[in-house]
């Protein structure tokens, strides 16, 4: 299917395009912005470049064998651990849970394939939302998600991925700033 | 500035190709087209960052809590393979139900099972069809075979249930109804693709082939059940074959290499 292109779906409703999504936003910025602050505000979002792991494990055995990986930076994700995208691309011809009246949030755990999966996540969300256990997790996609912004190409993309400024660059050989969320 | 390793730059490029493998033309980078959709979709939409421990259900009563304070709800959860790391499955499910209760989202909640622990993803809009999945999600875990005293036989035994597996559960999904929605023959060239886990099954799958190839694959299948025993580690396999990837796109080859019998 063209993206923009107005086509039906199994239910009979026209099929939410990401031509369509703009006109359908019922929120204000602001309201983007206190949602942010109160998540921020609550979660320790912003702390999370300096939150020292190995002193919080006592929120993290809470019901779960999950244990931080010791290896600073963290290991690469190989792969997302689901078929998100797969799925998602499979949504866009069933309804679309969004509520007119309503901020809608995508909250994805993990990387979820987040920067293959934003085209089709703009048509069921008004908000992406990442939790993760681990804030390491954030610098990753922030940082992914800086470079997709700032790039025209994709060796535009590569050129300002594969740099000192990436997270996963280890830092204890001093070879980058590592560690700074991006955005 | 200084510079950084090589070594560090060929582990991202892989990093990045294994996603290509498994995503297809759907990867951000698979195209400069969907390149561009990717930073359209990226630039338009915001980006938050909560950390939270999802098993804590205080913890998702907040996040609740905030989201109708705002006239928020979610279309959108992705839970990913937690509930593998759930010690309480149950717990998890009240958690995840409080983290619900005020929106009606799309969910999708992935998992390991079988023998070999494959990924599996399950995606609902029902919240009583969703939390029933967590909460019996260790009974859908179908543990390693049992050691058998004879290693030769308990190895035909786990390759065998594999076989059994790629051809009753996985490979009819992925080949011709994925949740209710056909997959095309131009589909299964994106959509059909080997994702790590059908990477570990060409030894497995090629084992029949000769005595050398199928000594080699009980070799590893003992080390690997061995191994899975303990830590449910993962076995990998470093390459993939143009055949076996054939076997999983197109379903003449796939008849004729796995359905003799």
């Amino acid at each position: 299917m063209i993206l923009g292109e107005k086509e039906m779906n199994n239910h009979g409703k026209p099929k939410v395009t990401l031509a369509d999504h703009k006109e359908e936003r019922s929120f204000s910025e602001s309201s983007i912005q206190t949602l942010k602050a109160q998540l921020n505000e609550t979660f320790q979002a912003d702390d999370a470049e300096v939150l020292a792991l190995n002193e919080d494990k006592e929120s993290v055995a809470k019901h779960t064998t999950y244990k931080f990986s010791q290896k600073e930076p963290a290991q690469f994700y190989t792969m997302s651990n689901d078929d998100f995208l797969t799925l998602l691309d499979d949504l866009q011809k069933s309804p679309s849970q969004k509520q007119n009246n309503a901020l809608n949030v995508a909250l994805l755990v993990g990387t979820s394939h987040i920067p293959s999966s934003l085209p089709e996540l703009v048509l069921h969300a008004d908000a992406i939302c990442i939790a993760d256990i681990d804030p390491r997790i954030f610098n990753q996609v922030a940082f992914m998600i800086k470079c997709i912004k700032e790039a025209n190409s994709r060796d535009d993309f590569m050129k300002l991925y594969l740099t000192n400024d990436n997270p996963y660059v280890p830092k204890k050989r001093g070879l980058g700033a590592a560690g700074k969320k991006t955005s | 500035m200084s510079q950084k390793s090589e070594a560090w730059e060929q582990r991202a490029k892989k990093h990045l190709e294994q996603t290509k493998i498994k995503l297809g033309d759907k990867y951000f980078l698979a195209s400069e087209e969907r390149f561009a959709i990717c930073k359209k979709a990226a630039s338009e939409i915001p980006f938050m960052y909560v950390r939270m421990n999802m098993f804590d259900h205080t913890q998702c009563q907040k996040l609740n809590e905030i989201l109708k304070k705002n006239s928020a709800q979610l279309s959108i959860l992705n839970i990913t393979n937690i509930a593998d790391y759930s010690t309480e499955p149950v717990l998890l499910a009240k958690s995840v139900s409080d983290l619900i209760k005020d929106s009606k989202p799309i969910m999708i909640l992935s998992f390991m099972s079988g023998p070999f622990y494959l990924l599996t993803s399950f995606q609902t809009t029902q919240a009583e069809d969703f939390l029933e999945k967590i909460r019996h999600i260790k009974d859908k875990q179908l543990k390693p075979e049992s050691k058998n005293n004879n290693e030769e036989e308990n190895a035909k035994a786990i390759i065998a249930a594999i076989k059994q597996e790629i051809l009753t559960i996985v490979w009819p999904i992925r080949k011709g109804k994925l949740f209710g929605s056909t997959i095309t023959t131009e589909d299964k060239k994106t959509k059909v693709v080997p994702d790590s886990v059908f990477l570990q099954w060409k030894e497995i799958l090629a084992a029949e082939k000769d005595q050398k190839s199928y000594a080699n694959a009980l070799k590893q299948i003992k080390t690997f059940g061995e191994t899975a025993a303990k830590k449910k580690k993962k076995w990998r396999n470093k390459n993939i074959t143009q055949s076996f990837y054939d076997a999983f796109t197109n379903e003449e080859a796939f008849n004729k290499r796995f359905k003799k019998s």
